[in-house]
């Protein structure tokens, strides 16, 4: 049985490690409604653009692009973009993202491809890079998310793209987590290279009645301005929407952390009371006990 | 004044910049400036640095942006302008941007490493068609 000195010992540190928990979970609370304005903000940048997308592939069925290119058999490799956070204690959010990706990767293995990783956050790379470590083979391994921004994204996006070019890999696909509410992401998995149309979030435009589209210069042209930058745009969202997760995954865990800390902290005062009282009734009984052998 | 209006959104990437019912809007584009007003034909095409000008429906206010390129589309008498990098010209200082273009310039010369020697060069652009922009009006 713990001694009086330990309980009090442990209630302390329990109880400092709830103020922890407590400050983190205000912290990412107000870092939260920043990550999600901004979230909110490059969803509707990065559906507009997608949405030009949509209507010029549909339009013109003819276009050729490398980017749109779908044939299956010369697919040898193909780049894995993870996105997770920098740091931990956001419970399962990295761990989810890591999951989805190992699936994904033992199911190109299966189909003899070639895998790359990169990661744009440290965490995830921390998790897999352990195991896969030849994976990462490009020119930049990972990226810390807190330090990306736009421009940031434009270059790395670029640099990707070149590797694509250069047919380094022939496809690429982005992990990362979904903003769906405070309490709940979800991992999505996008194909990015080639483009595929099941990308859409949005699927309530679905009904729209087809307009016939004048472009200036050609479709061509828009094309290949439009697709290089769809892609980064795609990146750019991930990451913002990752940001957004990170936070709200962050404050949901550092609550329960606290509330799970304050129920400790009963359990243990109640023991530390109980045992107290032990050794007071039985200081008495001594007591009395002595006084009656007199 | 025309009979609808043209329903205009400005949007980059971290921000949404203009949500509005607008007469017309001027958008500097590819091939040449052009306008936009009510019924115009479903277009989409991308922009080249220049100025973007809004005009709001009752014609009271006028807004003039800088733009250093972008896409357009226009549907439906929805007008939805997606741009990188977007200010306003009230915020542009002309002569503090000669001061950066130098000392960027400078820069540049000392500069070694191709891929930062680019960002540098498009920086540099970009102050300069911003400086430009503004001696056309």
């Amino acid at each position: 049985m713990p001694s009086l000195k330990d309980l009090r010992n442990r209630i302390d540190s329990v109880k400092s490690t709830k103020k922890i928990t407590q400050a983190m979970k205000m912290v990412a609370a107000s870092k939260l409604k920043k990550a999600q304005s901004l979230a909110e903000q490059a969803r509707s940048y990065s559906s507009g653009l997608n949405s030009i997308v949509e209507d010029l592939v549909d339009s013109s069925e003819y276009i050729e692009h490398p980017l749109l290119r779908k044939n299956i058999e010369d697919k040898t490799s193909s780049l894995i973009i993870v996105v997770s956070s920098d740091r931990g204690l956001c419970g399962g959010l990295n761990s989810n993202i890591v999951k989805g990706v190992k699936k994904k990767i033992n199911q190109l293995e299966l189909q003899k491809k070639a895998v790359s990783l990169i990661c744009i956050g440290k965490k995830g790379f921390d998790l897999l890079s352990g195991l896969y470590e030849k994976m990462f083979n490009f020119e930049v391994k990972y990226i810390n998310i807190g330090e990306i921004d736009y421009k940031s994204t434009q270059e790395i996006g670029t640099k990707i793209l070149n590797s694509f070019y250069k047919n380094n890999f022939q496809e690429c696909c982005l992990f990362y987590n979904y903003f769906k509410s405070v309490i709940s992401q979800e991992v999505k998995d996008e194909t990015l290279i080639p483009y595929s149309k099941n990308n859409n979030i949005n699927d309530e435009n679905q009904n729209n009645i087809h307009d016939y589209f004048e472009y200036e210069p050609n479709e061509e042209e828009v094309l290949s301005k439009i697709l290089p930058k769809n892609f980064i745009v795609q990146m750019y969202k991930a990451i913002l929407e990752s940001r957004a997760s990170e936070q709200g995954a962050r404050m949901t865990a550092m609550d329960n952390a606290t509330r799970n800390a304050g129920d400790m902290i009963d359990d243990l005062s109640l023991r530390y009371n109980r045992q107290r009282q032990a050794i007071i009734t039985k200081e008495l009984i001594e007591i009395i006990s002595g006084a009656e052998a007199l | 004044m025309s009979e609808g209006f043209l329903k205009t959104q400005i949007i980059s990437p971290d921000n949404e910049i203009y949500d509005g019912d607008t007469e017309m809007v001027v958008l500097p584009g590819e091939e040449g400036d052009f306008a936009a007003m009510y019924e115009h034909a479903p277009l989409i095409t991308f922009l080249r640095p220049g100025k973007l000008e809004v005009i709001s429906k009752d014609e009271k206010d006028k807004i003039d942006f800088f733009v250093s390129g972008g896409f357009v589309k226009i549907q439906n008498n929805n007008c939805t302008v997606m741009v990188d990098y977007i200010k306003n010209t009230v915020d542009i200082d002309v002569k503090e941007n000669e001061k950066k273009i130098t000392e960027l310039l400078l820069k540049f010369e000392k500069e070694e490493e191709q891929s930062i020697k680019d960002n540098l060069r498009e920086d540099i652009d970009l102050l300069q068609y911003e400086n430009q922009t503004l001696d056309e009006n």
